[in-house]
């Protein structure tokens, strides 16, 4: 049997453009599959929301949570005598479990790893790594207004 | 000087012995040891495929089965953002459709490659008919065919409703009538598809578990069982063929499936090609309340069904296809001749007629009127919408250049490995000659 000396590099040559070929054609596919699977858009939270409020609602020593677009915000109101509302984003630092306001206790609280914030969303006990990022509030015209950039209220 | 040189010898070693081949049958063997998986690599390399002058009909089972994959790959991902709820359904899809990235490519592409599926599996059926490889020993392939071809269409029918717009909706409202001609059990069928007596959200979740579960999980199954039996029984020639006529016989790994690859790569582009260039629409919202709009036609695989039962009574056709579908599922037992090795002019003849007939009601379907069609894009025309045809012109050229090198090189290799084939096979000869 006779083969060409050839053969063998040849068959790298076929092999390197087969492989080449194959190998753009899965990044020309795989790349635009990337970016569809990921679903890489971002989708910006809106500038300001409007809180819908109830009576008796917020009062001392109570709370609720609100979406603010796709994000919640935990509203409460510290109890009497120094009554003041407060408002974070309720997503723990530590993984991202929804936090709770405990009146009892008047901190908020996750129930996920037992992670403890003051009523200004400093961590007091467990293994939340950051405090609560804080969300701004504005009373206009009897209307409860929440951004989370402070110059969003502003102007209204 | 002399140490430059004897680094770059030890570097052009050590690049040497880098070597791929060694890596992989090392690894290779890794898996063997705990595997064993030789008895089922040896049974699917018994597919050796005669080659003669109509050998190419052997590529378009395999591409189908190419296809139903693709169609697997890009339906799962479709999974990821549609919603098979009443509320939610026709919204979602037109978010993939506008919002999601490259989601108009993959839900237009499984919306295309739905189409060259079935006109894939029907070419395949058409030549397994005039070549009569139904044929004994071949009869349970064949069966499973016809079931896969079942299987395949109630995917499609059943993919129709998912968009819920109103043409969707009233051509499933229409498709899932039709049995209820059926005496007996026909109220009962129609009840069961529907999920209720109308159509509602509850059929969208019924023909979703169709379609994404039931009937992959049939195809799955019975594709396994057809490609086991074309390794089982080999690969069958026409009928009337002699053994003289055929040139060779080449290996399924290493050379036939080469040319499946090519065969594939072009299926591939093109299915991207026709979804760049007409996506799949979106269509208006089902609205049960509003009277269905004129020319509500079905997809197009079903026109001629369409066509047929607009012209004759509903119970006459009806009555028709079931006895078709029954004809054709007891084809290998009704043709006596075949398996004597004679050709029944009957029934070629009779295969004529049908396909006559399918293409004459395909084409009376097609012609007739159909919805009017609400724009699309609003921007359609304007220059932005220039700007991403030219865009995706520019990309569909690259990706047809490397499709172009791909093939080029796919098929040298094949030819390389058939010479070598060759070489041994000649070897082997002369050597038996001189013994």
């Amino acid at each position: 049997m006779k083969i060409d000396e050839s053969y063998v590099a040849r068959r790298r040559f076929l092999g390197g453009m087969i492989g080449g070929g194959a190998g753009a054609l899965a990044l020309g596919i795989g790349l635009p599959l990337v970016q569809y699977a990921g679903n890489l858009r971002e989708a910006p939270p809106p500038p300001r929301v409007e809180v819908p409020l109830a009576d008796g609602d917020l009062g001392p020593g109570r709370s609720k949570l609100i979406r603010y677009g796709s994000i919640p915000v935990l509203l409460f109101r510290t109890p009497e005598p120094q009554s003041e509302l407060k408002a974070f984003v309720a997503v723990c630092t530590h993984f991202d479990c929804t936090v709770g306001y405990r009146e009892d206790k008047n901190c908020i609280f996750c129930a996920c790893h037992e992670g403890y914030y003051d009523v200004d969303g400093k961590v007091i006990a467990g293994p939340p790594p950051r405090p609560l990022r804080p969300v701004y509030h504005r009373f206009h015209e009897g209307r409860l207004f929440v951004a989370l950039e402070k110059e969003n209220l502003e102007e209204r | 000087m002399s140490r430059n040189r004897s680094i770059n010898k030890r570097l052009v070693r050590a690049w040497r012995t880098l070597d791929l081949e060694r890596a992989a049958s090392r690894l290779g063997a890794w898996f063997r040891v705990r595997l064993d998986f030789e008895p089922a690599v040896a049974l699917l390399r018994r597919k050796p495929v005669p080659i003669h002058r109509h050998s190419w009909i052997y590529c378009l089972g395999d591409a189908a089965v190419f296809l139903f994959a693709l169609q697997c790959v890009s339906g799962c991902l479709l999974m990821l953002y549609y919603q098979p709820t009443e509320a939610s359904a026709h919204e979602s899809v037109r978010s993939i459709m506008t919002e999601v990235p490259f989601g108009w490519l993959v839900r237009s592409f499984h919306s295309w490659g739905a189409s060259v599926f079935i006109g894939t599996v029907g070419l395949h059926l058409v030549t397994v008919l005039f070549a009569r490889a139904y044929r004994r020993p071949r009869e349970l392939a064949w069966v499973s065919g016809v079931f896969m071809l079942a299987v395949a269409l109630g995917s499609g029918f059943s993919g129709y409703l998912l968009p819920w717009n109103e043409l969707s909706y009233y051509a499933t409202l229409v498709g899932t009538q039709i049995p209820g001609t059926l005496p007996g059990v026909g109220r009962f069928i129609v009840h069961a598809l529907r999920g209720g007596d109308q159509l509602t959200g509850a059929t969208i979740t019924r023909f979703y578990a169709v379609h994404v579960m039931l009937a992959p999980l049939a195809m799955i199954l019975l594709l396994s069982f057809h490609v086991f039996l074309t390794r089982v029984r080999g690969l069958s020639l026409p009928l009337g063929m002699s053994q003289r006529e055929v040139s060779d016989r080449r290996p399924f790994f290493g050379e036939f499936l080469l040319v499946d690859v090519c065969v594939w790569l072009v299926v591939f582009a093109a299915i991207v090609t026709l979804a760049a260039f007409v996506p799949a629409e979106v269509g208006v919202r089902a609205d049960p309340l509003r009277p269905a709009p004129e020319g509500i036609k079905p997809e197009w695989y079903f026109l001629f069904a369409f066509q047929t039962l607009k012209m004759v009574p509903e119970a006459v056709g009806v009555a028709f296809f079931v006895l078709a579908g029954v004809f054709l599922l007891l084809l290998p037992l009704i043709d006596r001749r075949a398996p004597r090795g004679q050709k029944s002019p009957t029934l070629t003849a009779l295969f004529a007629v049908g396909l006559v007939y399918v293409a004459v009601f395909q084409i009376l379907a097609w012609g007739a009127p159909g919805v009017e069609h609400p724009p699309e894009d609003p921007q359609a025309g304007s220059a932005g919408m220039a700007l991403r045809r030219a865009a995706s012109g520019a990309w569909l050229a690259l990706l047809w250049s490397v499709v172009g090198v791909l093939v080029f090189y796919l098929g040298q290799l094949a030819k390389e490995n058939a010479r070598v084939r060759r070489l041994y096979r000649d070897d082997e000869k002369n050597t038996s000659a001189t013994c």
